[in-house]
């Protein structure tokens, strides 16, 4: 069930209902219920995967727990099975195939006889996510940070949670777990706060996501036929669609636990507004980077054990966030792009210094801003070249024609030639602009730009009121606030995409 | 509790209300379909006795100031896509035929022998949606009676949306004066007042060859449905352009039909399956055909973008012909 799904709209306001009037002990059982129900309604098969982490996971933190102090060895075994158990379930649905070509074509190249057959079998869904959370559980309850939750219906809903489950937020045990055993009651503010994180949640979703989706689909299912500027605006809609998309599911996913009466940490910060890739990587996908930070990068020594390890706690987390997305060489290059800019970012740090310095540009703090946003921009949309191509090779030639033709149609602009601009950017044999129709090519690309407008200009209002207080919205005046939910329900209804892609995560 | 449904209420109340005001307030659609609603309109201000055309996208490129010139009468091309159904087509026109009219209409080869493009134009919701555009009333009553309730939800819900779409392209161009236009958002810019193109359709090669792979005429598919396909140019028989035909005549006006055009690589190729349609259709005709199939193929370089559009040259050759072939039915 997707949040985007009639099933879920009409649902959910009944899931809620019932929460509010069932007796506290009732609760955990009746979300528990409606998360497996949930879950299983997607492949019914898979949830004995999740029943199956769930054990392992639960057990092996008791065990954990009883023996930490006793007998550290056995402590540290149970840690390491439950997790190699779940990591080996990773690389068995998810990975396999991967690793297989891969020694394949290492073989092929050094010419060593290796044949291998593909399993065809279908990723369960959300398993990244969860596999991931229950990891966390079970490490935190071996480094003590935790108890071991004795409950295992409380457990088992904290893993399957069904607002979470399928694109996180993650969560870590001691933010979550306490509160699903609290009293979940209905209360007015925090609904009312839910329901417009969740239309905000939509309206990134249906219409800006889902509208750059069709754009972005049309060249890079076919960049061959694209050149030059089509290719960079497609690139750099891909970054705006994929953070409102993954933000949207976000929003949803707070917004709706936050109805129910738990609260799920933020995931993401205005990453648009990010002045460097290390800025980048605190607001993007926040409960994801702060798993890796707590579990690989500090482990691994991070800032604090010189800049060795430094480097390497970086690379390590880069690499690993990079095959966690996905089972792909092109992911891994992803990866390799995001080192490489903090990495050079660091080295430059001084000399960079120096040129501020040298330029006075701090004097111009709202320029020099401007142009730190624009190049962590069209930095990391470089990266996600290879997050949205197909493939490699299509990457590269992306990467190669983003430039081809640019000369001539700066000429054209230049001459102020509109007839002819249009001429060379409408393909006479396409039917369509952007995967839109010609006539409606321009109603599209109108609402795209006002509504990434209107998500901007929040944005900078937002970060520019850091750290003062901004007057949330339900206590603005009354046709302040009206004006707000009209104006977001209108544009989900009249001018959203309906109905919506699929979510770019979870599935 | 009573407070959140109150106020739920009331923005869900705010939100039909908006949907009310966008359905029937003037404005423009990002769809050409939606030029249905302009040639309607033009149908019916133009005055009696008319010549009125009914065809796909193969006759949006007639001479139509030609026509109406050598014959002295206004000329209506109701031609927009070859998809949209002839039978509904000619419902659509029937209030609007008078005394004198002559009506001349044209189906495309491939709707009616490219089992594949029937597929496609089969139940088309585009189709639908404009058509219901064009007369919303007695198409929304069809659906609710026919208890379609979702199929009309949808196509009123889908219209909505994009006559929002045009209002806010509308707004951020500038373009104010189109905000009490109707029907389809460039129908000034795209079509001349006969309902013809403004401009010939452009020429690019290679020549678009789909909807050519013919089979025996696909009416004789269609009578193996179960549920009468009113979306359908023919169904189980030719007999909705005789109905025409004596509904014209009832009110003194002509029905007339002639064979569409077709490149002669392509007609060689189908020439059994062609002919067999002409004799079909010939055998039951109670109104006059105006050709023969083999008089009206064209060599490839008199085509624009497909095969069943034609570029400047062809189109002056065959709106010449079609001239010829309605004087001998005009005193």
């Amino acid at each position: 069930m997707e949040f985007n799904s009639i099933t879920f709209i009409l649902s959910f306001p009944i899931i809620a209902l019932i929460l509010f009037v069932l007796p506290k002990r009732w609760q955990w059982i009746w979300l528990l219920g409606v998360s497996l129900v949930v879950y299983g309604a997607i492949i019914p098969h898979y949830l004995l995967l999740l029943l199956f982490i769930i054990a392992v996971t639960y057990y092996a933190a008791l065990h954990i727990h009883n023996e930490r102090n006793k007998n550290g060895r056995r402590a540290l075994w149970y840690c390491w099975f439950s997790v190699t158990v779940i990591i080996g379930l990773l690389i068995a649905f998810k990975y396999l195939n991967f690793f297989s070509q891969s020694a394949h074509s290492i073989a092929r190249f050094l010419n060593l006889n290796y044949s291998h057959n593909l399993i065809t079998v279908a990723i369960p869904i959300g398993l990244s996510f969860y596999s991931l959370q229950a990891i966390g559980y079970v490490l935190s309850v071996y480094k003590g940070t935790v108890e071991p939750e004795r409950h295992l219906g409380r457990y088992a809903l904290y893993i399957s949670f069904f607002p979470q489950i399928l694109a996180g937020p993650l969560s870590l045990p001691g933010h979550l777990l306490p509160q699903l055993s609290s009293d979940l009651r209905f209360n007015y503010r925090r609904v009312a706060d839910g329901l417009l994180l969740m239309t905000w949640g939509f309206f990134k979703k249906l219409v800006i996501a889902d509208r750059a989706a069709i754009m972005v689909n049309e060249v890079y299912d076919r960049p061959q036929e694209y050149w030059g500027v089509f290719l960079i605006i497609a690139t750099v809609l891909f970054t705006v669609q994929v953070y409102a998309d993954f933000s949207g599911y976000s929003d949803i996913a707070i917004g709706a636990a936050g109805i129910l009466g738990i609260d799920l940490k933020k995931n993401f910060s205005r990453p648009l507004l990010a002045q460097s890739t290390a800025d980048l990587w605190r607001r993007w996908h926040m409960t994801l980077v702060t798993w890796w930070r707590t579990f690989v990068y500090i482990p691994l020594g991070g800032s604090r054990a010189g800049a060795i390890r430094w480097h390497i706690s970086i690379a390590a987390v880069f690499l690993l966030s990079g095959l966690w997305h996905g089972p792909d060489w092109k992911f891994i290059c992803w990866a390799m792009l995001n080192i490489a800019y903090v990495f050079i970012s660091r080295w430059t740090q001084g000399m960079r210094a120096f040129v501020r310095a040298a330029c006075k540009i701090d004097r111009f703090p709202v320029f020099h801003h401007s142009m730190q946003i624009l190049i962590t921009m069209l930095l990391f949309s470089t990266a996600n070249i290879f997050f949205r191509a197909h493939s490699i090779s299509d990457a590269l030639y992306i990467l190669k024609n983003s430039f081809r033709g640019l000369d001539v149609l700066l000429q054209r602009m230049l001459s102020a030639d509109y007839e002819n601009i249009k001429a060379i950017l409408i393909n006479q044999q396409k039917i369509t602009i952007f995967g839109f129709t010609k006539p409606a090519f321009l109603a599209e690309a109108m609402i795209l730009i006002c509504a990434v407008a209107v998500l901007m200009a929040v944005y900078i209002y937002q970060e520019s009121n850091v750290g003062k207080r901004i007057v949330p919205v339900f206590d603005r005046p009354w046709y302040v606030r009206w004006l707000i939910y009209y104006g977001l329900l209108f544009s989900i209804v009249f001018l959203g995409m309906i109905p919506g892609h699929r979510f770019i995560y979870g599935f | 509790m009573k407070k959140l449904v109150v106020r739920f209420a009331i923005i869900a109340l705010f939100i039909f209300t908006s949907f009310i005001v966008t359905w029937f307030m003037p404005g423009t659609y990002p769809h050409d379909l939606a030029a249905l609603v302009n040639k309607k309109e033009m149908l019916a201000a133009a005055k009696k006795p008319k010549i009125i055309f009914i065809g796909g996208s193969s006759i949006l490129s007639l001479k139509s100031d030609q026509i109406a010139r050598h014959f002295q009468r206004p000329v209506v091309n109701m031609g927009l896509w070859g998809g949209l159904s002839t039978r509904v087509n000619l419902n659509e026109i029937k209030p609007f035929v008078g005394s004198g009219d002559i009506i001349v209409v044209t189906c495309e080869y491939a709707t009616m022998l490219d089992p594949r493009y029937v597929e496609y134009i089969r139940d088309n919701i585009e189709a639908k949606k404009f058509f219901l555009l064009m007369s919303p009333s007695p198409h929304i009553i069809d659906y609710i009676a026919k208890g379609e309730y979702r199929t009309v939800w949808n196509i009123l819900f889908d219209l909505c949306q994009m006559k929002s779409k045009s209002l806010i392209q509308n707004i951020c161009t500038f373009n104010l004066a189109r905000l009490s236009s109707r029907g389809y958002i460039y129908y000034a810019e795209e079509f001349d007042h006969y309902g013809s193109r403004t401009n010939p359709f452009k020429v690019v090669r290679p020549l678009d060859a789909t909807g050519k792979d013919f089979t025996w005429p696909v009416v004789a598919l269609h009578s193996l449905v179960n549920e009468p396909m009113r979306y359908l140019i023919g169904s189980a028989d030719y007999s909705f352009l005789n109905d025409f035909h004596d509904f014209a005549v009832s009110k003194n006006a002509k029905m007339l039909f002639y064979f569409s055009h077709f490149p002669t690589e392509e007609f060689s190729a189908n020439e059994p399956y062609i002919r067999r349609y002409y004799t079909e259709l010939a055998q039951s005709a109670r109104y006059p055909i105006l050709n023969n199939p083999d008089s009206f193929t064209f060599p490839r370089d008199h085509f624009a973008d497909t095969i069943y559009h034609l570029n400047e040259l062809g189109e002056q050759k065959r709106s010449e012909m079609i001239i010829q072939f309605i004087a001998k039915y005009i005193q």
